[in-house]
């Protein structure tokens, strides 16, 4: 079974001379304690002062997500000098209290590399973590296997700068190349390039692209055509969604539905989405929606990558989560509830 | 059970659990059906064609489960060993025992033959078979074609189709008589290959998106798999065309001799 992803994906926004993606405001590192693989507290905050900090939220049976990154971090940090090594710390928050055991974190994150951190907590603990900086929870999804379950988690490693601030993300597909790319520029051993010059007419915030909260595919699309469901965190500015994509569908679509000259709800297909500033766009059953066509066979928990066009800010990259049709209305709601 | 067509990458997990891919049988039965045909069209013969058998298993083997299903979506060596089979050694061995009934199709279809006389042209085959490779192996095109079964099913076929038509010049005597003509065409045809094989070898990070972020398979790492690709192109394939120089050398060897012991006899 597949871990599922993304339930909160980040926006990959252009951010100049870097290929993570900008939070639109840094965020601190919050103040939370958990417990390392050696049995002791470990103060995130204090234990990784000063470091280029990577954190990233997983499970050790993770199937994808969490040993890719893993295994992509440190097969590039393994090239990097010494002492820029030691200027990074990789920090593994356990997702997963009930099989992931100190002992098996650390077993685990030893076939990457020995220096990162593992450690594990209560889940509430873990929760109030994640929330503070505005990732979704983790969720327990029941596998077919009597007993066996996944964990749907946030996908993206925040990056924290040597400052404590988060300033970037990298979502689930950054690879062995865009972390060899920007690692230096974090750690400032590469001159960070200068972000172009706005343009004068373009008002503040506009070329911001909105916040991917979660997109969302349901089961079973089978061979047909399938629907794509999303919600955004509110606006900074207006824009236009304009299209759709992804490399797992031979062509996507953005559909409505709305009353036939008959009275009768039918689907139609249009060529833009308006989002006014503050609101959230949304792309939801009975509503605004995106449709695929020939896409590879989908399975219940696997994700695949979609791109988002705007027509102001550009393209919002972000993996969309495989689920049961009955799961979309809950989890759309979590969604919208989620804090922008 | 989920029957697919052809296989393509998923982005699940890898299971050692065997799938039917429905399009793999129907386009192998297709081309024994095919390959028999023409061979019992030439000269009346019970004979079993070893070379042409061997070739369609081949065939086989490397489109369906596992290997087939691995190289699309798991494992850059699994693909250079697809590679291997479909593109480097069917072909040839396809070829062996039906291209002397194929010159008599060629004889009988005049405009067919016309079309097949110019891409087989040595220059024309070698550099169609080097694009086909180049094109195929380009990064947007391996993560785009592996992504869909038709796009799977397009790459696996143009491997095929340039295999056969690069073989050409090189098992007919129309086309280049002289046997070290033959192999020069062989081993500079071979290059673009070879190219492609250490560029996966010495290139530092994953060069494809679909392998690197593939759910991992037996825990070797992607920048592992791509170099055991590269290892597996580049011995695989030298050793293919070493050993099919060498037997060309053994062949002329023992030609000479008996035209000598003939002559001596004289």
């Amino acid at each position: 079974m597949l871990a599922l992803l993304t339930l909160g994906a980040c926006q990959r926004s252009e951010t100049p001379g870097l290929r993570g993606s900008a939070l639109p405001d840094p965020l601190p590192k919050p103040d939370v304690t958990l417990t390392g693989v050696d049995g002791k507290p470990f103060a995130f905050r204090e234990a990784t002062r000063d470091k280029l900090t990577l954190l990233f939220f997983g499970y050790t049976s993770c199937p994808d997500v969490c040993p890719m990154h893993m295994a992509n971090i440190a097969a590039v940090l393994r090239d990097m000098p010494f002492a820029w090594q030691d200027r990074v710390k990789v920090v593994f928050v356990s997702v997963d209290p009930k099989r992931d055991s100190p002992a098996r974190i650390k077993e685990w994150l030893a076939n990457f590399n020995p220096a990162f951190v593992g450690v594990t907590g209560p889940t509430a603990v873990v929760d109030a973590f994640e929330r503070a900086l505005y990732l979704p929870e983790a969720v327990t999804i029941p596998a077919e296997k009597p007993g066996d379950y996944t964990v749907g988690h946030a996908a993206q490693v925040i990056a924290f700068t040597e400052d404590g601030l988060a300033r970037y993300v990298y979502p689930f597909g950054t690879r062995q190349e865009d972390w060899a790319h920007d690692l230096p520029i974090l750690l400032g051993a590469t001159p960070r390039a200068a972000p172009a010059p706005r343009a004068a007419a373009e008002p503040a915030g506009a070329a911001v692209a909105p916040r991917l909260v979660t997109a969302l595919v349901p089961l079973p699309p089978g061979n047909g055509p399938g629907a794509l469901y999303a919600v955004f965190a509110p606006a900074a500015a207006p824009d236009r969604l304009v299209g759709v994509a992804s490399p797992l569908a031979a062509r996507m679509d953005l559909h409505t539905q709305a009353a036939g000259p008959d009275g009768r709800m039918a689907m139609r297909a249009v060529s833009e989405v308006t989002i006014a500033p503050g609101e959230r766009l949304r792309l939801v059953p009975g509503g605004y929606h995106a449709m695929f066509y020939d896409a590879a066979p989908l399975t219940a928990g696997a994700s695949f990558p979609v791109t988002f066009t705007f027509a102001a800010a550009g393209t919002v990259t972000a993996a969309a989560k495989v689920v049961p049709y009955a799961e979309i209305e809950r989890l759309l709601g979590q969604a919208e509830g989620a804090r922008p | 059970m989920n029957v697919q067509w052809w296989c393509s990458a998923s982005g699940v997990p890898w299971e050692w659990t065997w799938r039917p891919y429905l399009g793999v049988w129907l386009v192998v039965a297709a081309l024994g059906y095919g390959y028999f045909k023409l061979y019992r069209s030439g000269a009346p013969t019970k004979k079993i064609p070893a070379a042409g058998v061997t070739g369609l298993v081949l065939i086989w083997a490397a489109v369906d489960w596992p290997v087939g299903a691995l190289g699309a979506g798991y494992l850059s060596a699994a693909h250079a060993l697809k590679l291997l089979l479909i593109g480097f050694i069917a072909p040839l061995l396809l070829w062996l025992d039906v291209h002397e009934t194929f010159a008599w199709v060629l004889a009988e279809r005049p405009r067919f033959a016309r079309v097949f006389n110019a891409v087989t042209h040595p220059l024309v085959a070698a550099l169609i078979f080097n694009a086909i490779l180049l094109v195929t192996h380009l990064p947007p095109n391996v993560n785009a074609l592996s992504a869909s079964q038709l796009g799977e099913f397009g790459n696996d076929m143009a491997w095929l189709l340039g295999g056969l038509i690069f073989y050409w010049p090189f098992v007919t005597d129309t086309r280049m008589r002289h046997r070290l003509a033959k192999i020069g065409y062989f081993f500079f045809g071979t290059l673009g290959h070879n190219a492609l094989a250490m560029t996966l070898l010495l290139t530092k990070y994953p060069i494809y998106r679909v392998y690197e972020l593939a759910p991992r398979v037996g825990g070797i790492s992607a920048r592992d798999d791509q170099a055991l690709a590269g290892t597996l192109m580049l011995l695989g394939g030298t050793f293919f065309i070493f050993t099919v120089i060498g037997r060309m050398f053994v062949k002329w060897y023992r030609e000479e001799a008996t035209a000598m012991q003939v002559t001596g006899s004289r």
